[in-house]
């Protein structure tokens, strides 16, 4: 993917970019707000990674300009320890996604790898029945079956499946699981997101005997029937 | 010394305003009281010439008493000359030509004397009429007023002094108080004696304002304190890691060390979070994104969330959810106060306890089963950092419940500890009456 990497930090910057192109993406990293404006709106990219605090135009500054004059590009926020004000502000912006710094460089990747499919695929937020494989999920009736037999979930389940399904052979990390299907922006200290993906695992993978959701050590789950 | 000054900077206004004020009255005065001569003298003259016209000049008819004096010249040639009107004369009367009162001095001296002059009976009369101690108007007025003006003068000193010695005092106290709390003696009070007046009132508000200023600044340094303290012995750990890492010569072992310290590091990220958050909501800023919230829906979305990790971590895991009511808050917050509390049982807890959460009409809390707080325990767990000594040794940063009650104030409600009903803790928060709304 052509990512666009807005940061001023020089360490921070350079993990950044060689990180992702190690990943396989291509990397514009800009530190100043007014380059990173006019490479946004002259070049194509498939995802930009803003930093909040930056010099000339800070990221806020550049994400209001961009969506201004239209250029919707999935953007990504990075700001130092996310106020939940400053969250709201990001998102109301129209940023896609908001980290805060610091972070794992995982949890950037899977989220920079999100938003790069979420703008290849706008559709698949609007279909009401997801399938994967043999998994069927109908999101209006809220019921699973697998294999044409019910998967008796619970909500939580149902959500976590969902978000599993709408991500399918992509990293989900425990925060992005937190967000999406608890609506925490908070980091429990307690094993939620295992203690819920081992139930649901015992529910889909168990009897019929397979591996659909696998672990990513450090990283998170990848949904990969 | 501004009070004292500015006392008698106003007497002496005032004493300047008494003197203008007696040369004005010595002016009026002099002025009516020249006319009420004239007019008198006139009328003295009028009777006078009246009886000369009548029955000639008799100079023992006006005796000179020392008040009046009357002079007659027989001479029609000056009296078609003679001026008519009021004067203060003198030296006219220097020669034989005169007929006057008996044992009148040529030239009168003694006292102020007027005199009114004119035509009668052909001739020419002067009546004098003495003002006694004629500086009546021109000095006596005056200097009465100028006196007065001056005791009242020093009268209003005396008083503005007495009365700014006092305010003085008061104000240099306060002075040298506010004084003190800029070296840093945040401990300083005014502490006026008394409630009388303004200044009074200007003290209490002062010490009021210490008071609160004196517990911010002890909690603020309290809390970095605490911050230093906890974040302490993980950067030791992380540093020791980091230089295990470096000198093991094993790769296994210095990735196995690497991998603690990324854990240290994120355990340091997570309490310099939580003591933002308090710090945060603390200054009040969340109060902006409320909305009305359900009581019950919280607690049974909470529930749904963690009693399968409660319940896998070995611990049995109760729900009694009764309200029905809508407060004003934030879901987000409320849920991790429940979380914290959930978690902060599961953590001081053994496993097989009971946890319950327990969303009563106007209350949201947690309760369990364990060991619970030894007596006196109840106010010291919600500071930061407070760890019993007991809980040394079970993880977790120590912000738990202090994060906790930050929520529960945001929200204006009563953070309530007590023995649970079979022995262990039971934390709540119950809102106020006002943030309260009926479900529909």
């Amino acid at each position: 993917m052509h990512v666009l990497l807005l940061e001023d930090d020089g360490e921070i910057g350079g993990w950044v970019r060689d990180g992702l192109t190690r990943s396989g993406h291509v990397v514009d990293w800009f530190t100043s707000g007014r380059e990173a404006l006019i490479a946004a709106t002259t070049s194509d990219y498939e995802v930009l990674i803003l930093d909040r605090m930056t010099p000339d135009l800070d990221g806020l500054g550049v994400l209001k300009t961009l969506r201004a004059t239209e250029v919707m590009t999935p953007v990504l926020f990075l700001t130092a320890l996310g106020e939940v004000e400053d969250r709201v502000e990001g998102l109301e912006a129209g940023a896609d996604d908001y980290l805060s710094k610091p972070f794992a460089f995982s949890e950037l990747e899977a989220r920079v790898a999100a938003l790069g499919r979420r703008a290849l695929r706008p559709s698949a937020a609007e279909a009401t029945v997801l399938s994967c494989g043999d998994i069927k999920l109908d999101l209006l009736k809220q019921n699973c079956t697998r294999r044409g037999e019910p998967v008796d979930l619970n909500t939580k389940e149902f959500r976590l499946l969902e978000a599993f399904m709408r991500s399918k052979g992509r990293v989900l990390t425990r925060n992005m699981l937190l967000e999406r299907v608890w609506g925490l922006n908070f980091d429990p200290t307690t094993s939620v997101v295992e203690t819920h993906v081992s139930r649901l695992r015992g529910k889909i993978e168990k009897p019929f005997g397979d591996t659909v959701i696998r672990t990513i050590r450090g990283a998170g789950y990848v949904f990969d029937p | 010394m501004s009070a004292l000054r500015q006392s008698l900077v106003l007497a002496l206004c005032l004493f300047l305003l008494q003197i203008v004020g007696a040369i004005l009255a010595g002016l009026v005065v002099r002025s009516e009281f020249d006319q009420r001569v004239e007019e008198d003298l006139s009328a003295r003259f009028s009777a006078i010439a009246s009886e000369i016209q009548a029955r000639g000049f008799d100079p023992a008819h006006y005796p000179n008493d020392g008040k009046e004096a009357v002079y007659f010249q027989a001479d029609t040639a000056s009296a078609a000359s003679a001026p008519e009107g009021i004067f203060a004369l003198r030296g006219l009367f220097d020669d034989d030509r005169w007929d006057r009162s008996p044992e009148t001095p040529l030239a009168m001296s003694g006292g102020h004397w007027y005199y009114y002059a004119g035509e009668a009976g052909g001739s020419v009369l002067v009546v004098g009429s003495n003002l006694g101690t004629g500086t009546f108007t021109l000095i006596i007025v005056p200097l009465t007023f100028f006196s007065i003006g001056l005791a009242v003068s020093l009268i209003a000193v005396l008083l503005g002094a007495v009365f700014s010695f006092h305010s003085q005092k008061r104000l240099s106290r306060m002075a040298r108080v506010l004084d003190q709390v800029a070296l840093g003696q945040l401990e300083a009070r005014v502490a006026p004696a008394a409630a009388r007046d303004d200044l009074d009132d200007l003290a209490q508000n002062i010490d009021r304002t210490l008071e609160r200023l004196e517990v911010l600044f002890n909690q603020s340094r309290n809390i970095a304190a605490n911050i230093a303290h906890d974040l302490k012995t993980p950067l030791a750990r992380l540093r020791l890691r980091l230089e295990n890492a470096l000198l093991l010569e094993d790769p296994e072992e210095s990735k196995d060390n690497v991998a603690a310290a990324l854990t240290q590091a994120d355990h340091i990220i997570a309490v310099f979070e939580a003591f933002l958050r308090i710090a945060r909501l603390e200054s009040g800023n969340a109060r902006k994104r409320f909305a009305l919230v359900s009581l019950a829906e919280i607690a049974a979305e909470v529930a749904t969330t963690f009693a399968p990790v409660a319940e896998d971590a070995g611990y049995e895991f109760t729900t009694r959810i009764s309200s029905s009511r809508r407060v004003l808050g934030d879901a987000v917050l409320l849920t991790q106060m429940l979380t914290n509390l959930i978690e902060n049982a599961m953590r001081h807890t053994p496993p097989g306890s009971r946890i319950s959460l327990i969303a009563s009409q106007t209350e949201l809390g947690v309760a369990d089963n364990g060991p619970g707080l030894p007596p006196g325990a109840y106010s010291e767990v919600i500071k930061p950092s407070v760890r019993l000594d007991r809980s040394r040794t079970t993880p977790g940063a120590g912000l738990g419940l202090a994060l906790v009650k930050a929520i529960s104030d945001a929200h204006d409600a009563r953070l309530l500890l007590s023995p649970a009903a079979d022995g262990g803790l039971y934390v709540r928060a119950r809102f106020s009456a006002q943030e309260i709304v009926a479900e529909k």
